[in-house]
């Protein structure tokens, strides 16, 4: 399966702006991920309740929409915030070979990495735009100064070197 | 003459008288004779000094011409007329008619001599020729016996005798198979018909097989076996060559109840403890772990990779659709980043 997979390519690449269909992947398993765990926090209240109210019997807990819609992002929001200030991985960018560094190669702290877990929850969207970006960034990563590279794990992620000038074309 | 003449042709005829250069009974016949013929001759002179001393007075002029004849001394011829003084007249004119009769007539030992020398002489002539025959004979007969007159018929009687032998070996062997045939056609007639009259089983019944095991010392028997010798000897590979080995275990299993045996080969088996046990020998978490790893780094791998392709790709399109140039969009960040912004067109 890793035949055609040779280590001086993808070392080649570590360290590089990500793409945009590696970063819709990464966030598609952060989904599946966050559905799981919704599901799981679903299933943990009904196993209180039932422990709680057995007689009442089993079942699911069907809270309004915009309850579950409250909590699904609440939930993304403390997950990817987790993920991206510890070691700059979610459990979908790790599985992509992603990681989130600062434009000058730091690691995210908690505030930077939350205001981005935020502006990725409420605006989705903004993801896009990495399709029009010539440096692969998305509208977070350009408010915040973050990047996505790839990195495998094969060797540490160099800095991505800072572009003032494109930056600021950016902006 | 048989001995000087053996000694005179045995060289020149080169035939088995020339291997036999010496011949004892020819030389042993000329001894004798010889051995006779000197005897003969002192008789003969013993005859002659007989016959002398006893001649009459009257025969003087016979005995001296005898003597004179025989070199007598002429003392012995007066002695007679000594001794006979009284008549030597008439004496001496009876010699004188007898000798005018008979004036060169031998007397008895002259012949009786004669006779004798002409008798060995004789004899010994035919010694000679005797011997001279029974040497040829004896040639004669080496030749004969040396020589076979018929060997091709001495031969071909010897191969006849030869042949005669074979067939008679084949006939006779030709016969005990056919007799043994023979014998056992007859006791495969005989046999079914002895064996369907005999009440084998009133037979056996009476045998008492306990009685005969007690009797027997099996481990004597036993201890007597060179079981390695036997076991050495039997041939498996064509033993298990023989068997139907399809039917035999089709037979088997025809008779046997697999699922009470199965049963109860799990009621005996801990099967728990059994599980527990191959799983602590086989570190089955360390395999599992390992092999789910190994898969799941491969899967990841190939996800990477193909979203790395995709995102090439996906570049490259955006190119087209926003009308850049290849090389200017997409630029990685770091060191080579710098060099793509430096060539990024400027507006």
């Amino acid at each position: 399966m890793t035949a055609g997979v040779r280590p001086e390519e993808a070392r080649a690449i570590q360290g590089q702006t990500a793409g945009f269909v590696t970063r819709l992947a990464a966030n598609i398993i952060d989904m599946v991920v966050l559905a799981i765990t919704w599901v799981g926090f679903l299933l943990f209240i009904s196993l209180a309740r039932f422990i709680a109210h057995p007689l009442r019997g089993w079942h699911l807990p069907e809270p309004p929409t915009w309850e579950s819609g409250l909590t699904i992002c609440l939930l993304a929001i403390v997950y990817l915030t987790i993920g991206w200030s510890g070691t700059g991985r979610s459990v979908g960018k790790r599985m992509a070979g992603l990681s989130v560094h600062t434009s000058s190669g730091a690691q995210l702290k908690a505030g930077r990495a939350l205001a981005r877990a935020v502006l990725y929850v409420v605006f989705p969207i903004g993801f896009v735009w990495v399709l029009v970006s010539r440096k692969n960034k998305s509208l977070y990563d350009i408010l915040l100064a973050t990047s996505v590279v790839y990195d495998w794990g094969l060797r540490q992620a160099h800095a991505p070197a800072a572009v003032p000038e494109a930056s600021a074309r950016e902006r | 003459m048989a001995p000087d003449d053996d000694s005179k042709r045995a060289p020149e005829a080169g035939g088995p008288a020339a291997h036999r250069p010496f011949d004892p009974v020819g030389r042993a016949t000329h001894l004798v004779l010889g051995s006779a013929a000197v005897v003969l001759g002192a008789v003969g002179r013993g005859l002659l000094r007989l016959g002398t001393e006893s001649d009459p007075p009257g025969d003087g002029a016979s005995t001296g011409a005898a003597a004179a004849s025989h070199g007598s001394t002429p003392q012995a011829r007066s002695e007679p007329a000594q001794s006979n003084p009284g008549g030597p007249n008439e004496s001496r004119g009876s010699d004188d008619a007898a000798t005018a009769s008979w004036p060169d007539m031998p007397n008895a030992a002259e012949m009786a001599l004669a006779v004798v020398g002409v008798g060995a002489e004789v004899t010994r002539r035919l010694v000679g020729v005797a011997a001279a025959a029974a040497t040829a004979a004896e040639r004669g007969a080496a030749v004969v016996m040396q020589h076979q007159p018929v060997p091709e018929a001495v031969d071909r009687f010897r191969e006849e005798v030869t042949s005669l032998g074979e067939r008679g070996g084949a006939a006779l062997r030709t016969s005990v198979t056919a007799a043994m045939d023979y014998g056992l056609n007859v006791a495969a007639q005989v046999v079914p018909g002895v064996v369907t009259r005999v009440d084998l089983d009133g037979i056996v019944e009476q045998v008492d097989i306990g009685q005969i095991i007690d009797r027997l010392d099996l481990n004597e028997i036993v201890g007597r076996l060179d079981l390695n010798a036997i076991a050495e000897r039997i041939d498996i590979e064509r033993i298990l060559g023989r068997l139907d080995l399809a039917a035999i275990t089709q037979g088997v299993l025809d008779q046997l109840d697999l699922t009470a045996i199965s049963q109860r080969v799990l009621d005996q088996l801990d099967l728990t403890a059994v599980a527990m046990r191959v799983i602590d020998e086989l570190e089955l978490g360390e395999l599992i772990r390992e092999s789910s790893s190994t898969v799941t780094v491969e899967a990841v791998d190939a996800l990477r990779v193909g979203g790395m392709n995709a995102d090439r790709f996906v570049a490259q399109l955006m190119n087209r659709i926003l009308l850049r140039r290849n090389g200017e969009a997409h630029s990685p960040d770091g060191p080579e980043a710098a060099d793509a912004s430096s060539r990024e067109p400027r507006p």
